[in-house]
């Protein structure tokens, strides 16, 4: 709230209703109602259904009404005996009464941040009994004041906010700004001994004016978050709307700018918070410094609140954008699910669709770029903004620093470095989860996340194999559409017509084919969206030679790829290709499952032994003797083994970090051996996404009981 | 690890290695910052003002190395500091990034459940 849109009660004008209200008490009639507005709070602190009582509650807001011009001036100075858990207890208490000593800080604690109008009272906490005198409905259109009131949002981030907002705004009407009042009354108080009967008064009016509005956004945000914390009913659902792409920017672009104010006031309330904090501590460490940590809390907790909003403004944008592209892919599912297609046409559909989901990546990716950047500008400028504020001169000397001597940054750099090589994506709270819940869409949404980014999580993954287990699904990794898809795709290569001369499939060569194509669907379309386009393109008829086709033109793609990453994608790729493409070969030609002779290999090249001393050579180069020793283990597996999983992913590196230095190749040696392949191909290509440390035990405990 | 493949880890961590180069390295250019202002702003508050100061002058009138040696001196595990400030900062853009895609999915899946179907 900016100070300067703040009315500054006159003193004069405060002390006139301050006085007011010890015209028609004596003394003696002051401190009785002090005890009974005490004992009603002892009562109510003890007996939590007192809140409910109409005349306990009515009796304490009498109290509360008479004594508003006092408190700050009369108010008896109790010990302060009690520990802070009890204080707020009965803050919370006595907030749920109407007391406004404890009301103010109660809403600062959501929004703005205040101060305590009493020394000894306790800031209430964050937690609530719930029975707070709300009287707002959530999504009501009317607050009750004759104003229209929080539109039917269903959305209960944005509902917990227009709340705040209409609080905001009776808090304006009211001609108040509490946060600027009471921290001024502070200041008064502690410099001049001014009464604080005029910031007093206009929190009692800010606070009526709150309740007229019907609202009480206070409870309202606890509501909403221990709901969430809880795992509690759901609020409402999100309401029926499909914004489309320009409206969703410009809400964006609002929350960006809502995001800025957030950003900033985090650091002012930081920046605050030392200070007055230094300036108070000895005095009024206990009332000072939690309001400010108070408003601290609030300014961090509303900034993640905006954050939140703000990435749910960026996946709208990225639905609304999306949501062409998804009609489209969707008419082409349903008209390859009717079928009669001609070759030419399902070409052009393939080609289509490869398109739509190259755009649809793209934009995933791009939001992701977009909202990684974000992320990091609204921490870089909370902390700038702080050090800027309370330690320039100092900042700017290592700024400084660093500009003149990069070298000295070279300890940066190292922990770049190292937190790039052993960071893993957990245990840290996220700034964005707050508002929305990810609880809600791993319980509910199903099984993939952004599957269509190339992004999925763990859980999620394991999620789906064991439904995959129970039969839930044909094809691993594959929505039912999906694996439709892939079913009469693998289908049109299988069927088509071949080149003359070419050897006629038997139903075993075709079903093989298929196998392949369906079980590397997702693979091969999602990481080049063209492969299936060269499959169907392909000028050769023999399906065996067009996938070997395909590998080989990934084979030399890899050769000038560069990218390290791209290449361990395509590493993986190539490695599940390969499987494959061999196993169906053959099956073609030998009928043998697996192609583990110790003879030279197809087309020649090393012997499997010789392929052994290489592979085992490589691991020690790699991991040293130790790493290698424990690898020994794989000869005793049997030496085709350990040539099947050379062939099935040629980055040794890779399958000595996926296989936690041979632990899970010892699980692996019950299986069969094609599904020994399968395994160890599965486990590189989620090594590949996930990381040795994302990729749990449980997750590779998983994948070889799938394949037991 | 060098520079480059600790980089690539990075992206690949914060699944952003399919953005243009430009892209990636405005990207990782801004985390550098970020991880510079977090780990000047723990530097900061582990210094008292007396050594604040004498960082004052060095960076003035000294080499970067006595300027470092200060900072290790008065914070022995500053190596590990800085890795954790990272590390963190990492991890909680990954976690930020998960936690958007879930999102997006929700929001996509609550608009057309017919299309998943």
């Amino acid at each position: 709230m900016s100070e300067t849109q703040t009315p500054e009660p006159t003193p004069s004008a405060g002390m006139d209703k301050g006085l007011h209200k010890l015209e028609v008490t004596t003394g003696s009639e002051v401190a009785s109602m002090f005890d009974e507005r005490d004992r009603l709070r002892d009562e109510a602190a003890a007996t939590p259904s007192l809140h409910n009582d109409a005349d306990h509650r009515k009796r304490m807001l009498e109290l509360n009404s008479q004594l508003s011009g006092v408190d700050a001036s009369m108010a008896p100075k109790t010990p302060d005996t009690k520990t802070e858990s009890s204080q707020t207890d009965i803050g919370g208490a006595a907030y749920a009464m109407g007391d406004s000593s404890y009301l103010i800080p109660k809403i600062e604690g959501a929004s703005t941040g205040s101060a305590s109008t009493e020394p000894n009272k306790p800031v209430s906490g964050p937690e609530d009994d719930g029975t707070s005198d709300t009287t707002s409905v959530p999504g009501s259109t009317d607050g009750g004041d004759g104003e229209p009131g929080t539109p039917n949002s269903s959305d209960p981030a944005e509902m917990v906010k227009e709340s705040v907002r209409q609080a905001h705004e009776a808090h304006r009407q009211a001609g108040v700004d509490n946060g600027n009042n009471v921290r001024d009354f502070q200041e008064r108080q502690n410099n001049d001994g001014d009464p604080a009967g005029p910031v007093s008064d206009s929190v009692r009016q800010a606070n009526d004016a709150h309740r007229q509005a019907g609202v009480d956004y206070g409870n309202n945000v606890r509501d909403f978050q221990s709901r969430q914390r809880e795992g509690g009913p759901e609020l409402p659902p999100p309401p029926d709307t499909t914004p489309t792409p320009e409206a969703a920017k410009e809400a964006l672009a609002a929350l960006r700018d809502e995001l800025n104010a957030a950003t900033t006031r985090l650091a002012k309330a930081k920046d605050r918070n030392d200070s007055i904090f230094s300036k108070f501590h000895r005095k009024a460490k206990n009332e000072s410094g939690l309001n400010d940590q108070g408003e601290l809390q609030a300014a961090s907790d509303h900034l993640k609140d905006v954050f939140a909003r703000y990435t749910r403004g960026l996946a709208g944008v990225v639905v609304a954008e999306s949501r062409p592209l998804d009609g489209e892919i969707t008419d082409i599912r349903a008209k390859v699910a009717a079928g009669d297609l001609s070759p030419e046409e399902g070409q052009r559909l393939t080609a289509r669709m490869a398109e739509l989901m190259t755009q649809k990546q793209a934009l995933a990716i791009d939001a992701l770029g977009t909202i990684t950047q974000e992320m990091m500008a609204a921490r870089y400028k909370v902390d700038q903004e702080q050090l800027a504020l309370k330690k320039g001169k100092f900042m700017g000397k290592f700024r400084e620093l660093w500009t003149k001597h990069p070298a000295a940054r070279a300890g940066i750099s190292f922990g770049l470095m190292a937190a790039g090589a052993v960071g893993t994506a957990t245990g840290i709270a996220p700034l964005a989860v707050g508002s929305f819940a990810l609880r809600r869409s791993l319980g509910t949404v199903g099984t993939y996340v952004g599957v269509e980014g190339g992004l999925r999580k763990g859980a999620e993954v394991l999620g789906e194999r064991k439904a995959k287990k129970e039969g839930e699904a044909k094809i691993a990794g594959l929505t039912p559409n999906e694996a439709g898809w892939a079913e009469g795709l693998a289908n049109d290569i299988v069927d088509r017509p071949q080149a003359a001369g070419a050897e006629v499939l038997s139903d075993e060569q075709k079903a093989e084919h298929r196998r392949f194509i369906q079980e590397n669907y997702k693979e091969l379309f999602r990481d080049e969206p063209d492969s299936l386009i060269s499959i169907l393109r392909g000028s050769e008829a023999d399906p065996s030679k067009v996938v070997n086709s395909l590998l080989e033109d990934k084979l030399e793609r890899l050769r000038v790829e560069s990218d390290r990453t791209r290449r361990s994608k395509y590493v993986a790729l190539v490695g599940a290709a390969v499987v494959g493409a061999v196993s169906a070969e053959h099956i073609m030609n030998t009928k043998d499952t697996v192609p583990v002779t110790d003879t030279p290999r197809p087309g020649g090249g090393p012997s499997e032994t010789d392929l052994n001393n290489a592979f085992f050579k490589g691991i020690e180069q790699k991991h040293g003797p130790s790493a290698a020793a424990d690898w020994e283990h794989l000869k005793k597996m049997g030496d085709s083994n350990a040539k099947a999983l050379w062939d099935s992913n040629p980055d040794h590196d890779q399958i000595a970090k996926a296989f936690d230095g041979g632990k899970w190749m010892n699980e692996l040696k019950d299986l069969s051996p094609e599904d020994q392949l399968r395994a160890a191909k599965k486990i590189g290509i989620q090594f590949d996404s996930h990381g040795t440390k994302a990729l749990s035990p449980e997750s590779l405990q998983d994948i070889v009981e799938y394949y037991k | 690890m060098d520079d480059n493949t600790a980089n690539q880890d990075v992206l690949e961590k914060l699944s952003l290695n399919d953005l243009p180069e430009a892209r990636k390295n405005e990207i990782l250019a801004q985390l550098d910052q970020l991880v510079e202002a977090q780990v000047a702003l723990a530097i900061s508050e582990k210094l008292d003002e007396a050594t604040q100061q004498k960082l004052d002058d060095l960076v003035d009138n000294g080499t970067p190395e006595q300027v470092l040696e200060v900072i290790k001196q008065n914070i022995p595990d500053y190596d590990a500091m800085v890795t954790k400030i990272a590390e963190n900062t990492i991890n909680e853009l990954a976690n930020n990034k998960d936690a958007v895609l879930a999102e997006v999915e929700r929001m996509r899946t609550e608009e057309a459940p017919a299309s998943t179907e």
